[in-house]
């Protein structure tokens, strides 16, 4: 998993959120996929569709090594009374700064205490979480699975 | 909290502020053990691994042998300890016979012995229990992750099944073996037309160099010929050419010469030749006698008809 490829993601949506576009793509990986989902489940994104480079699939296709160049994740982001639900998307995690956490240590962040310099999660606020190499989810189902994990970004 | 040099520094408090601190306990029975690991402690230090690792020279030290596995600590019970002990330290056999003072020295011995059994036997004691409660400990912790399985709620389960399903298994699908032949064969295919094609127009250029070899001057006479062709005014050919430069110039040139150009390079490309001379598709096939074949099959043909 990338760094820069989650930073770039960070950065996208927030842009996106910024001017108000309401349907955006981002590349199709496993983390993007992880991420999306994480997100959609969480209640930022209305929807997560596959699609190419030139718009959502109306039809199912298959992914294959011939078309995985112009693959894409179409989301769709969410607006309330004119401003966007994400309101903030940032990094945790830096180049020079990874941050690995013990079971014990998601726990306490996502029962709401502060880890180290990561400040306490705020209401509507959710941390995405890397437990495996490619397993990303949200801290309190970390916390839930009782898992240790690198934090990688908030969102709120 | 064990004192150091750097918590006795000047400027740390000294035991956390705390004052009637007193060190740690040294523990009795340091170098050996006096009770087998437990299982489970054994088991995870059975995957310890220290040194150098395969295939990477070991250094050698006198004396010192660098191993794989970390050298295990020898148990030794208490009562073996004890026995040793007492068996070096016994009372002399011929007690009346020593001097008081002699007497009085081995019975201080013999007291000093009784006091260490003792306490042997307490530490021993209370290094069983602590055993005993790690044990237990263990015990307990490995239950309670057994019966802290994370199991999704019925309603996960049964919502989002698509979109979880994604991230099961390979995100693409492979090539299967025969879509990977077929793409084996196109890229030997697109290959050898590539070069096809470079042979091809190597051959064109060598024939038309061939060609064009028939205007080489190759003889003395025939560069004489030249110099003096080239050298000489021709008063018909400079004035047909001023007046050309002049048609083109004033915008009366008719393209009727450029169209003779024309023609032949037309022809050149319909019929495959180079200059009116045979093309390279009629080299080859004469040299390979699918002209004369084809030629004979058709006189055959005509024979027959009349």
């Amino acid at each position: 998993m990338s760094l820069v490829h989650l930073s770039n993601l960070c950065a996208h949506l927030k842009n996106c959120s910024h001017v108000n576009i309401a349907k955006t793509s981002i590349p199709f990986s496993r983390m993007h996929l992880q991420v999306a989902l994480g997100l959609y489940r969480e209640g930022f994104l209305s929807s997560v569709q596959k699609g190419s480079t030139s718009g959502p699939d109306q039809k199912p296709v298959d992914v294959t090594p011939d078309n995985i160049a112009t693959r894409r994740l179409w989301v769709d982001l969410k607006y309330r009374k004119n401003t966007p639900v994400i309101r903030e998307i940032s990094m945790i995690l830096r180049p020079g700064r990874k941050v690995n956490m013990t079971s014990t240590e998601i726990r306490a962040l996502a029962s709401g205490l502060a880890v180290r310099f990561v400040q306490p999660l705020q209401p509507a606020e959710v941390i995405f979480v890397r437990t495996l190499p490619t397993e990303i989810m949200e801290v309190q189902e970390a916390a839930k699975k009782g898992l240790a994990g690198m934090a990688l970004c908030r969102v709120k | 909290m064990r004192s150091t040099a750097v918590n006795l520094s000047k400027k740390t408090l000294k035991h956390g502020g705390k004052s009637g601190v007193l060190p740690e306990v040294r523990p009795i029975f340091k170098r050996n053990p006096i009770l087998p690991p437990l299982e489970q402690e054994s088991a995870k230090e059975a995957n310890i691994e220290q040194g150098y690792a395969e295939g990477v020279p070991v250094p050698k030290r006198k004396g010192f042998k660098i191993t794989r596995q970390p050298k295990k600590a020898e148990v030794v019970p208490v009562e073996q300890r004890l026995k040793k002990i007492l068996e070096y330290n016994a009372p002399p056999q011929n007690m009346n016979e020593l001097s008081p003072k002699e007497r009085w020295e081995a019975q201080k011995k013999q007291i000093r012995m009784e006091h260490l059994k003792d306490a042997y036997l307490t530490e021993s004691k209370r290094i069983e229990k602590l055993e005993l409660l790690k044990a237990q400990k263990i015990e307990a912790d490995a239950k309670l992750a057994e019966e802290q399985v994370y199991e999704e709620s019925e309603a996960t389960k049964l919502t989002l099944p698509t979109i979880d399903s994604y991230l099961k298994g390979s995100l693409m699908r492979h090539r299967t073996p025969e879509e990977k032949a077929i793409v084996e064969e196109q890229r030997i295919l697109n290959r050898k037309t590539m070069e096809l094609q470079v042979k091809e127009a190597k051959a064109n250029e060598l024939l038309e160099l061939y060609h064009a070899a028939e205007n080489f001057i190759t003889t003395p006479e025939e560069l004489d010929a030249a110099i003096t062709d080239a050298f000489e005014n021709k008063i018909g050919r400079f004035e047909s050419s001023e007046r050309l430069a002049e048609d083109k110039l004033f915008g009366y040139f008719t393209s009727f010469s450029d169209s003779r150009a024309n023609e032949r390079l037309v022809r050149d490309v319909v019929f495959g030749e180079i200059n009116g001379k045979p093309g390279l598709a009629t080299v080859t096939d004469t040299l390979s006698g699918e002209t004369e074949k084809y030629s004979r099959a058709a006189e055959s043909k005509l024979n027959n008809r009349s």
